[in-house]
């Protein structure tokens, strides 16, 4: 798998390359309006990820580009304009998703991965870890084929462990992606624990070959048993 | 052109045309008058003539008008009695003048006569003459008077306006809060002197408020900066516990959260304010409410208090649909928030109103101040301080009227427009 960040900020550009990287994607990057039209004249990427405002030009401009060549599908915009304008032009224009900046490390992840999946497995919406599948069409769990009943939000939680798979999810992100943006005070995150706690009772009840690990301080990781 | 020259020219033009007209009317008033006593005049004089006729045998023809006063000529037909103004040669005089000359008809003997008598009108018309002279002279006398009256009492009476004016010119918002005192007792300038004031005293508020509100929320920054730099000074230094070193990589991502919903929430305040919204659109109240309420189950169950949603009528509203969300989710959750456990969460949705009741501490808030921003009851909660002050920035946006107050609970209540109170009908 093959992705282009352009982005200008360097020190943002590399956190994003090394945690793409982590996850085994090849990474390349274009830190400026022009370099990023000639990289994406010349090679094809599975993924871009396209900051709005960029030295020498408006990353919509690139969009455009990339729409004028056919190969405007599989764009993720990051942007730190939590414009509803820039969004709806973004999403026009072809891109598949709209992130604002400051955004957290497994929600990136999460809509990476479902861009790729929906590019590459040609619309499949399941996702596997050990015994445990989950299908995104439905929302169904199975463990070892036994279906496992989850309520709501706790499926939501379970499938971003699994689009963040042994990698560290911070309870704000959990508490964000989960519950929106309006988890915001310290006895929340209680509160996410809370949650967690059902869950990891219902997958170790039903045997599933996973587990969510706390990660003391800051969140948790799902990783195999 | 100033107010006083121009108002003096529109004036003096009305007052001339006026005064022409009168003139001329006033002219043919008189100079009819004049004329009716003149033809009486005459009149006697005929009949004077006519009496001496009779008592002799014979009538005397008279030929010189001017010589006799009158004359008596020998007509033909019958003559009716009719006045002319005419010139004639005066013997005595000895030039010719200007005459009111009546001509009439009488019989005598079977034989028809022809009488004429006139008088001299040359008094008359002087007196007219003077009139007219009179009549402009007055005019000019009008006109000086009002000039006058112009320039020095309406000079003065306009002081006030040129003080209020000099006082708006020379104001500042950065220093002074409100304009001198102008004394007056015209009611115009009362007026202006109030909206001036009125002004001033808006800006002045707005000016103080934003200049408190950049305060705070510089503060606001500064507090989680300083701790989290505070907390990776102290890691830097520490051993090498790992446990104690991933809590504080824990407590510092835990600041940069509240450090990027305090700035979401400050970017959003501006939107709102620079109303960056553009498409409202009819959103239902009623629906958002209950599915608001619905979110929120799983915090409020957290935190152990009751939260219930009453709706028992429509309520719709022309706005932005994700800031309507917005609106309703701070309320709610504002409620779930500043609660005690075992306590409850009353969201009820009639026609035009939306009101969310929550317990909490059992003393009543300042509900002047509720809605201002950074304006917390209590500290130790980690909130913004923004989320009431986002409320009421999108209820001011669309006309929506929220308020606070307490009666055992505490109650916030959003209201449409027209709506008064009460569950009148929309």
């Amino acid at each position: 798998m093959k992705i282009l960040v352009i982005e200008d900020e360097p020190e943002l550009a590399d956190v994003l390359v090394r945690s793409l990287q982590r996850e085994r994607y090849v990474v390349e990057t274009a830190a400026d309006h022009r370099t990023a039209l000639i990289k994406i004249a010349d090679h094809d990427y599975d993924l871009i990820l396209l900051d709005i405002m960029l030295p020498g030009g408006s990353g919509l401009d690139v969009l455009r580009e990339l729409k004028a060549l056919g190969k405007a599908g599989n764009v993720i915009i990051i942007s730190a304009k939590d414009s509803l304008d820039d969004k709806l032009a973004g999403l026009d224009l072809g891109a598949d998703d709209y992130l604002t900046k400051p955004f957290h490390i497994a929600e990136l992840n999460a809509r990476v991965r479902s861009v790729l999946r929906r590019k590459t497995l040609g619309g499949s919406n399941i996702l596997q870890a050990a015994n445990v599948r989950v299908d995104l069409d439905d929302r169904s769990v199975t463990v070892d084929d036994q279906p496992l009943a989850l309520h709501r939000k706790e499926f939501d939680m379970l499938t971003y462990f699994l689009l963040n798979k042994e990698r560290l999810v911070s309870r704000g992100s959990l508490a964000e992606h989960v519950w929106g943006d309006h988890a915001d005070d310290s006895d929340d995150l209680d509160f996410v624990y809370s949650q967690i706690k059902n869950l990891r009772r219902k997958l170790k009840q039903s045997g599933a070959a996973v587990e969510i690990q706390a990660v003391y301080g800051i969140g948790y990781k799902l990783v195999g048993t | 052109m100033r107010l006083l020259d121009r108002s003096l020219l529109h004036l003096s033009m009305a007052l001339l045309l006026v005064l022409a007209l009168w003139a001329t009317a006033f002219f043919f008033v008189v100079r009819g008058a004049v004329l009716d006593s003149i033809d009486e005049g005459l009149e006697e004089q005929q009949e004077l003539i006519l009496h001496r006729v009779k008592q002799d045998s014979t009538v005397q023809i008279v030929e010189d008008l001017g010589l006799h006063g009158y004359a008596i000529l020998p007509a033909h037909t019958k003559i009716k009695d009719h006045y002319s103004d005419t010139l004639l040669y005066l013997p005595s005089e000895g030039e010719v003048e200007k005459v009111r000359l009546m001509t009439s008809g009488f019989k005598h003997d079977g034989q028809r006569y022809r009488l004429l008598v006139f008088t001299s009108t040359v008094e008359e018309d002087d007196l007219l003459e003077s009139l007219l002279i009179a009549l402009i002279a007055l005019y000019v006398a009008v006109l000086l008077t009002i000039v006058v009256v112009h320039n020095v009492v309406l000079r003065n009476v306009w002081k006030p306006f040129h003080a209020i004016l000099d006082h708006l010119k020379r104001f500042r918002l950065d220093r002074g809060r409100a304009l001198p005192d102008v004394p007056t007792d015209v009611r115009e300038f009362k007026e202006l002197k109030a909206a001036a004031d009125a002004l001033v005293r808006h800006a002045a508020d707005t000016y103080a408020n934003q200049r408190a509100f950049t305060e705070n929320a510089a503060h606001e920054l500064q507090t989680p900066l300083a701790i989290a730099i505070n907390k990776l000074e102290l890691l830097a230094e520490q051993g090498t516990d790992e446990q104690e070193r991933m809590a504080v990589v824990g407590e510092v991502l835990g600041l940069l959260e509240r450090l990027t919903r305090l700035n979401r929430s400050l970017l959003l305040l501006a939107r709102i304010e620079n109303r960056q919204f553009q498409a409202p659109q009819e959103v239902d109240l009623h629906k958002l409410a209950q599915e608001v309420v619905d979110e929120f189950t799983d915090l409020a169950e957290h935190r152990e208090v009751k939260l219930e949603a009453q709706v028992t009528g429509t309520f719709t509203a022309t706005m932005d649909p994700g800031l309507a969300r917005i609106l309703i989710t701070n309320l709610v959750k504002n409620a779930i928030v500043h609660n005690i456990p075992g306590g409850q969460v009353q969201v009820d949705v009639a026609n035009g109103t939306l009101s969310v009741r929550n317990t909490g501490r059992p003393e009543p808030l300042d509900g002047t101040r509720i809605f201002d921003r950074f304006h917390k009851e209590t500290t130790a909660d980690g909130g913004t301080g923004l989320g009431l002050a986002i409320a009421k920035a999108i209820a001011d946006l669309y006309g929506l009227r929220i308020a606070y107050r307490h009666d055992g609970a505490h109650v916030i209540e959003v209201r449409a427009a027209g709506n008064n109170g009460g569950s009148s009908p929309r």
